[in-house]
């Protein structure tokens, strides 16, 4: 029984060129403490899975088409915005790529953190000040009790990240969903908080969606992968299995364009061509115009994906099943 | 052989506040605090280190883009710290610069044609202007119907396409290429770093490659410079920098890279030389050896006395005083 179950799940955008598919006909599912990474370049449709999930798409530009959102019991795209509101923190919680801009700037820390504990629980001043402080003790924050009095421009990036971190398991989530949470910091930084979300994730027991374009970032920490192309999901497997075996060209290309540290290559494989944008999607296959192994029928209709290995889907016409 | 670019302990220090009429003047803030380095012909130096440490200044210092407060940078040969007007014109022609942010980097309002052939009209080189801007466009690999549309009309792939296009097509030898390909999606990355690479050996160019990915600096990179906190920590080929970094820093930097593969993950404490912490202000340096609040190896001479660089006949250059006895 999976926590959380995402089934054929559309999300369209209103735009000046009529309404764009962002997320297109996904279903995955989400096991108790498992981390799924979600991989993909920009325009992929990751994020946007992200914040339908949280319901934050903004409205009225964005909707749901079809599909549902199956956690806890209940379908979360039919509830309504009360409700909503009950899950996010305690159910599902998020934190985003940007910690500059995700803190406000005007409160100190120490109350963001107390806000939203007290939004969900009816403790005292005293009680949610020390539930922060213990929190933010357990993301890393040195001196944690002063620290609490500080406010974000005082912090640096990881640090800030760390707050945010806080924030979102402060009212022990069980799905902590992580969009870019190390793209805008520096390597060093991205190892640390990596490790963190990793021993909280061991400690707290939840189970995490971590969305990036990092493939590296994925072998580091993943169970499970889904790879996104232009709104659609193009091949899910185990980690090793992925980095092993990986089925759909576009995996392939992803693996393959990435400089390694531990060999030396002439040239780097490129993929050709770029992302297609949402209102000028090709038909059929849409990797198809940068596909080394397209064929003609790669134009016709959009290949299903199929469990090709057991435990490995991929969506691609000209993988044959082992 | 002699260098292209040389620079003698550069230094770039910015004023932060005024003290105030009773206060003591605040100290500077040192982005780039006695820089030496030489880049020779035809090679590529990449320079890597975490935000904040001074390696864009030290990019735009070399290029006179930012005047030095204080050193000395050699092209060619020749000082060009001092010039100023029509005669640092001239050495500019042969300097030019890729940025990282194609979007915000051109222009939005010129065509690609007027975007291009914009160096050439400042230069006065105008004649056949069009054949060279057409030429040009066809070398980093963008249609000849390119021209007369705008940047807004290109991907980010394509957009860097042009930023490289206007920053050559004036010929020059040496080219900054600051963070190039890190605002694009991964699989255009290698495009443009493929890109890079051919147009060095056709047009004869020597780079500076500045960028925060390891992997992108060991692929382009004939050497390979670390950055500290406005300093240079270490400097060697990147075969001898990769495989045996002698800086406790540059370990760090490699070791907090992503693994490739899922079997490789090291978790657990004492299973990574993971850097702990953040790099401090520039604002308030750290005594001595400015990496010893975040060294594992840092001793009291190093809280003391501030290593200077020192090698073998390899060129493999540390400042470090424990790189013998941790080697």
């Amino acid at each position: 029984m999976s926590l959380l179950e995402v089934r054929d799940l559309t999300t369209v955008f209103r735009t000046g060129r009529g309404e764009v598919t962002a997320v297109e006909d996904i279903s995955f599912d989400l096991a108790e403490g498992e981390v799924l990474g979600i991989v993909g370049e920009s325009g992929s449709g990751k994020s946007v899975t992200a914040l339908t999930i949280m319901g934050l798409l903004p409205r009225p530009t964005a909707r749901i088409r079809s599909g549902a959102i199956r956690f806890g019991g209940e379908d979360l795209t039919r509830l309504p915005e009360s409700r909503m509101q009950r899950i996010r923190g305690p159910g599902i919680a998020m934190v985003f790529q940007e910690p500059m801009t995700s803190l406000n700037p005007v409160f100190s820390i120490g109350d963001q953190i107390m806000e939203t504990i007290r939004a969900h629980e009816p403790l005292s001043p005293r009680a949610a000040f020390s539930r922060a402080v213990a929190m933010l003790e357990k993301v890393g924050i040195a001196s944690a009790a002063t620290r609490m009095a500080d406010y974000p421009h005082q912090l640096s990036g990881g640090q800030r990240q760390r707050v945010m971190l806080a924030i979102a398991l402060v009212c022990r989530p069980r799905v902590l969903i992580a969009d870019e949470p190390t793209t805008a910091l520096d390597v060093t930084i991205q190892a640390q908080i990596l490790d963190l979300l990793l021993d909280l994730r061991d400690e707290l027991g939840m189970a995490i969606i971590l969305i990036t374009h990092n493939m590296g970032v994925i072998a580091e920490t993943a169970d499970r992968v889904l790879v996104m192309y232009a709104g659609r999901i193009a091949e899910e497997a185990p980690v090793a299995g992925l980095f092993d075996a990986p089925l759909h060209p576009y995996t392939n290309g992803l693996l393959e364009c990435v400089p390694s540290l531990t060999e030396d290559r002439a040239r780097l494989v490129a993929i050709p061509g770029t992302l297609p944008e949402a209102h000028r999607r090709p038909p059929g296959c849409r990797y198809a115009p940068r596909c080394p192994l397209a064929a003609a029928d790669c134009g016709h209709g959009l290949p299903p994906l199929r469990a090709l290995v057991p435990g490995h889907r991929a969506a691609c016409l000209r993988i044959a099943p082992s | 052989m002699t260098p292209l670019v040389e620079a003698v302990d550069i230094t770039k220090h910015y004023d932060a506040r005024h003290g105030g009429m009773f206060r003591a003047p605040a100290p500077p803030l040192r982005a780039v605090d006695g820089v030496s380095l030489s880049i020779m012909e035809g090679e590529t130096l990449g320079l890597v280190g975490e935000s904040g440490c001074g390696k864009s200044t030290l990019g735009r210092l070399l290029i006179r883009l930012l005047p030095v407060t204080g050193g000395t940078i050699r092209f060619a040969g020749t000082d060009i710290s001092g010039l100023e007007g029509k005669a640092l014109r001239a050495v500019r022609r042969s300097m030019q610069i890729v940025f990282q942010d194609p979007y915000g980097a051109l222009n939005p309002r010129m065509t690609v044609e007027d975007i291009v052939m914009e160096p050439l009209v400042i230069h006065g080189a105008a004649r056949d202007a069009a054949a060279r801007v057409a030429e040009m466009l066809s070398l980093v690999g963008l249609p000849a119907r390119a021209r007369d549309r705008f940047p807004h009309e290109f991907s980010g792939g394509q957009r860097q396409r042009i930023g490289i296009a206007r920053a050559l097509v004036l010929r020059p030898k040496f080219v900054v290429c600051d963070e190039p390909v890190s605002a694009l999606d991964v699989s255009v990355q290698a495009q443009i770093v493929n890109l890079l690479r051919d147009l060095q050996g056709e047009l004869g160019l020597t780079y500076l490659f500045i960028a925060h990915d390891l992997g992108v600096v060991k692929h382009i990179s004939d050497r390979v410079a670390v950055m500290y906190l406005g300093k240079v920590v270490e400097i060697a080929g990147k075969a001898s920098l990769y495989q045996a970094p002698r800086h406790p820093y540059t370990r760090g930097l490699i070791a907090s890279v992503p693994v490739t593969h899922p079997a490789q993950r090291r978790r657990g404490a004492g299973e990574r030389h993971r850097l702990e912490g953040d790099i401090p202000s520039a604002l308030n340096l750290p005594s001595g050896c400015r990496f010893h609040t975040r060294c594992p190896f840092v001793i009291d001479l190093c809280r003391q006395q501030e290593p200077v660089m020192t090698g073998g006949a390899d060129g493999h250059l540390v400042a470090c005083h424990r790189a013998q006895a941790i080697g």
